[in-house]
């Protein structure tokens, strides 16, 4: 009788602990692309914008080469801690509520693929370099954070947070990390944006976003 | 109080108890299955963590926790029908027929169904698995792990190589030593015939009624018998049981397979293993080629056995260690008394011979056991492995015809599990050739070469040579031969054969001369053997009696059975006796009561024949047996000595018994010796003139006649006599002053 009771117990624990992992949640949000082999991990209760939103978004702007580099888009995703918040303003520069992620991946032109460097990844949003090389000419509430250089698997790159005060005035910190792949082809781009004020409140949780940015390339 | 037996399975009110096993297996492979899966999605995606990814594929993977849960079911079902009757017969009652659809189908086939679910249960598994890996889907991904498998086949090839390779070497240097010790003989290789085989007539139809059975064995196999496949040939050697063999081999239509007697010793453990299956490999193939095969065991012995001593069938030692004594005094004892002594003495001494555990050792008496009568596996690779894999039932072993002969000289030495019946079922002694057997050896030799011998001379050979085998007649006759030829010439003679028979028996003479009083005193002592011989042993005749010094002894008379005799009686052994203590007897009379260290073997062959009589054979004054009473420890018929009443001898204890018989015995030797006196003197002054001398010489010293050596017509007359007497005399007082004797040795002419 023990032992049946034994075998029991063996069977019940294998089964409960297989039905409590139906019941269970992840810890975090996985944004994937299997496709260019780019992950980066979202806390949970963070909210997803479609790729079509974003697509529709980014095909409404009128800068020059907008269409090219939006049929060039491998794959972008955007997360944000409001609902409120749109495409439109993920793919503007205006601090957004609470904060904002965007990823994105790009295969380049061949004028890009020519010109590409360490300097224009970092000139990603804001014209960096001219800011730090001419403090006359940088943005008022510019200030450099942290910037050096981050290798993965197939690409290198440069990460930059910084700060600055966006066009309605209201100070904003960017966490943008810009990759180049090791053939010159494709960038793998990661943006955090907040409010400074509220970047600083959750430094942490929004540091490990750009943490958890990870570049395995195409298997 | 009746014995509670485990319940039977109809017996059961609740159902059968699973095994943990059972109880888990799938629950373990769903388990197995799931972590598979959670580490591929790690693998996919290296954020992932290990709790996440648990919960990811739980997710992803209802099916599997909804199996699970099914199996989950079923085990509550069971347990619950393992606990509680009533439930289990609730479902009995309305699911029997299940049972009854599966108990329709036959084991086997029940077997085969359950493997075939399994693979595809398996196939399922592993496809979903490889799908979660190639992010295919399970089909498609089942279709790609062939070309993976393909892709790695190089890596696969080099990891083969180097494990093979080391197989290689270990497999390839224990395949060359496993070669070797085994020749396959098929018909007509060999010339021998069992004609070729002389004086063991009885032993070959037996064997010719083996190899019958091994080209037949319809006639014994339909009337539900089987044919006897192990014969073993035991006897002492020389007999011819090796040339039996080779003639097996010759008469045969099957092939014949030689072992030799040292296949089986190797340097290495296992090796022995490894031959003896090699061996057997071999013999299957031989005989479903050829209907049948023979395999010849020489020298069987060495391949040992496992310490367990089997009871002596034949004394394989030698009488010099045990007769060495300046008289060789079991030299006029019959084999059978030889054999005897032989035996006691051995026993007294903790002599063992043969039954140490030894041979090939380290498994090889093992796996030949195995082999000659073990599980009747299905065999080959197809058979075994190819068959199985595509679930086809191996065929039964076919019927391998394989006899096999052992010979030995030692039986005594195998395993008691090799003799057992279903390894070796007929066990023929081949012995000593009858005198038919002899004369036809003799004869079968004799016709080899050129001699003058008659069939009365062959016949008489046969007679004084009752213990010749095969290979001491092929001796014999062969040393006759180059005597011959060392005098010029080319055909054999009587004298010849003699002489090369004396050579053959007695070893070369040492061509010691010894000193006058010593030459005496041996040649008295010999005579008082022989004539006591000559006068009361007629099972026995004397063979030859000579003075000249051998390897171990000083003299010796030699005698011979004259007929083939089987059994022994009182009287003759008290001849034996006799003639053993004639020495002491003489040697006390004829030398004012001294005697010498020579007798010695005497004494001893005649205490222990006196024993055996006494305490054996019932010749003596009780019956009980002394071998019985010690086995028993029930105390042999003695003690009271004190006690004077008319059954004090039948009380005495054994050594006092055999003490007063031999007693008995001397002075009845010493009685004849006296009446004989002269007759002594006189065959000891013919040993002295001649050395050596023939039995029909010592007949013609005892009648006064003329025999082939010896003129014995001088001894029967009395002036002759005196004079060998007044020899003797001298000699005596030569001998107690140890000087040489004041006369010389008289010589007679011959008449």
């Amino acid at each position: 009788m023990r032992s049946t009771a034994k075998r029991i117990a063996i069977s019940s624990v294998i089964a409960s602990a297989l039905i409590t992992l139906t019941g269970c949640s992840q810890s975090q949000i996985y944004a994937t692309d299997k496709v260019t082999g780019t992950y980066v991990a979202i806390p949970n209760g963070w909210n997803k914008i479609e790729k079509s939103e974003l697509d529709k978004a980014e095909s409404k702007s009128t800068a020059p080469g907008a269409a090219e580099k939006l049929a060039n888009v491998l794959w972008h995703e955007a997360y944000t801690t409001s609902p409120e918040v749109t495409a439109t303003q993920i793919l503007n520069l205006q601090a957004p509520v609470g904060a904002a992620v965007y990823v994105r991946v790009r295969a380049l032109d061949f004028t890009e693929i020519n010109s590409i460097s360490y300097n224009s990844l970092r000139n990603l949003l804001v014209p960096l370099t001219t800011w730090l090389d001419d403090p006359a000419k940088a943005n008022p509430k510019f200030v450099l954070i942290d910037d050096y250089e981050r290798v993965e698997k197939v690409a290198r790159g440069i990460r930059t947070i910084y700060t600055f005060e966006d066009a309605a005035g209201v100070s904003e910190t960017v966490d943008q990390t810009a990759l180049l792949s090791d053939d010159r082809t494709q960038v793998y781009i990661l943006v955090v944006r907040a409010k400074t004020k509220y970047y600083n409140k959750h430094v942490d949780e929004l540091l490990a976003i750009g943490d958890s940015f990870t570049v395995r390339g195409d298997k | 109080m009746t014995i509670q037996s485990r319940p039977r399975d109809t017996d059961r009110k609740t159902r059968v108890h699973l095994s943990v096993y059972d109880r888990t297996k799938f629950l373990l492979l769903f388990a197995l299955t799931f972590f598979v899966l959670a580490w591929a999605s790690m693998a996919d995606n290296p954020l992932l963590s290990f709790s996440d990814a648990l919960v990811k594929t739980a997710d992803d993977k209802v099916w599997l926790i909804v199996l699970a849960g099914i199996e989950i079911v079923r085990q509550i079902h069971f347990a619950l029908a393992e606990l509680l009757a009533p439930y289990h017969g609730i479902w009995l009652k309305y699911f029997v027929f299940v049972n009854r659809l599966l108990g329709k189908l036959s084991d086997w086939n029940r077997f085969r169904l359950g493997r075939v679910i399994k693979w595809l249960v398996f196939v399922a598994m592993f496809s979903i698995v490889l799908g979660a890996i190639y992010k295919e889907t399970p089909v498609r991904a089942l279709f790609l792990a062939p070309k993976a498998l393909w892709s790695a086949l190089p890596m696969i090839g080099q990891l083969m190589f180097a494990v093979v390779f080391v197989i290689i070497q270990f497999a390839a240097i224990f395949w060359f030593l496993s070669r070797g010790g085994v020749d396959t003989y098929f018909p007509d290789d060999i010339k021998t015939r069992f004609s070729d085989v002389w004086g063991q007539d009885h032993v070959l139809n037996r064997i010719r009624e083996n190899l019958l059975f091994l080209e037949t064995p319809e006639l014994i196999e339909k009337h539900g018998g089987y044919v006897p496949g192990g014969i073993l040939l035991w006897g002492p050697p020389g007999t011819g049981k090796t040339l039996m063999a080779e003639s097996m081999a010759g008469e045969t239509g099957k092939p014949f397979v030689f072992v030799d007697p040292g296949a089986f010793t190797n340097m290495f453990m296992g090796i022995g293993v490894l031959k003896v299956k090699s061996l057997f490999r071999k013999l299957r193939k031989l005989a479903l080629r050829y209907g049948g095969v023979v395999v010849f065991l020489d020298e069987a012995d060495a391949l040992g056995n496992r310490g367990i001593s089997r009871p002596a069938m034949h004394s394989g030692t030698t009488d010099a260690a045990i007769f060495g004594t300046p008289c060789n005094g079991g030299n006029y004892l019959s084999d059978p008394g030889k054999s005897l002594v032989t035996n006691a003495t051995m026993a007294n001494n903790k002599f063992m011979m043969g039954g140490a555990a030894g041979g090939g050792g380290s498994g090889t008496l093992q796996a030949l056991l195995t082999e000659l009568s073990g599980l009747k596996k299905p065999r080959g690779f197809i058979n075994r492995v190819v068959r199985r894999a595509l679930g086809m039932r191996p065929k039964n072993p076919p019927k391998y015809r394989i006899l096999v002969v052992m010979a030995t000289n030692m039986p005594e030495a195998l395993d008691e599990a090799l003799l057992r019946p279903g390894r070796i079922d007929r066990m023929y002694r081949v012995g000593y050739p009858s005198k038919a057997g002899r004369i036809r050896t003799y004869e079968g030799y004799l016709d080899k070469v050129s001699h003058s011998l008659t069939a009365e001379d062959i016949d008489k050979l046969a007679t004084i040579t009752p213990y010749a085998t095969g290979a001491i007649i092929k001796d014999t006759i062969n040393e006759a031969l180059i005597m011959a030829i060392r005098n010029d010439r080319t055909s054999i003679t009587w004298t010849d054969v003699i002489k090369a028979k004396q050579l053959k028996d007695l070893g070369p003479a040492e061509d010691v001369e010894y000193i006058e009083r010593e030459r005496h005193a041996v040649a008295v002592h010999e005579a008082c053997h022989g004539v006591m011989a000559h006068l009361v042993r007629q099972h026995m005749a004397i063979d030859l009696a000579t003075i000249e010094k051998g390897s171990d002894y000083l003299g010796m008379v030699a005698s011979i059975p004259p007929d083939d005799q089987f059994t022994r009686w009182r009287t003759e052994y008290e001849a034996d006796i006799l003639v053993s203590v004639a020495s002491l007897a003489g040697e006390r009379m004829f030398f004012d009561g001294d005697n010498s260290s020579g007798v010695s073997g005497d004494l001893e062959s005649a205490t222990t024949i006196a024993s055996f009589m006494e305490g054996h054979w019932g010749m003596g004054s009780t019956i009980s047996s002394h071998a019985s009473n010690r086995r028993n420890e029930v105390g042999a018929p003695g003690g009271n000595r004190g006690k004077d009443d008319g059954t004090k001898d039948l009380r005495m204890a054994l050594g006092d018994r055999i003490e007063n018989n031999l007693a008995t015995l001397l002075s009845r030797a010493e009685e004849i010796l006296k009446e004989n006196k002269f007759k002594v003197l006189a065959l000891a002054h013919a040993l002295e003139t001649h050395k050596t001398i023939s039995g029909d010489d010592v007949i013609a010293v005892m009648n006064g006649e003329k025999g082939p050596l010896v003129d014995g017509r001088p001894y029967s007359i009395q002036s002759n006599l005196d004079a060998i007497w007044n020899y003797h005399l001298a000699a005596v007082v030569a001998h107690q002053k140890h000087e040489r004797p004041d006369l010389p040795i008289p010589v007679f002419e011959a008449s």
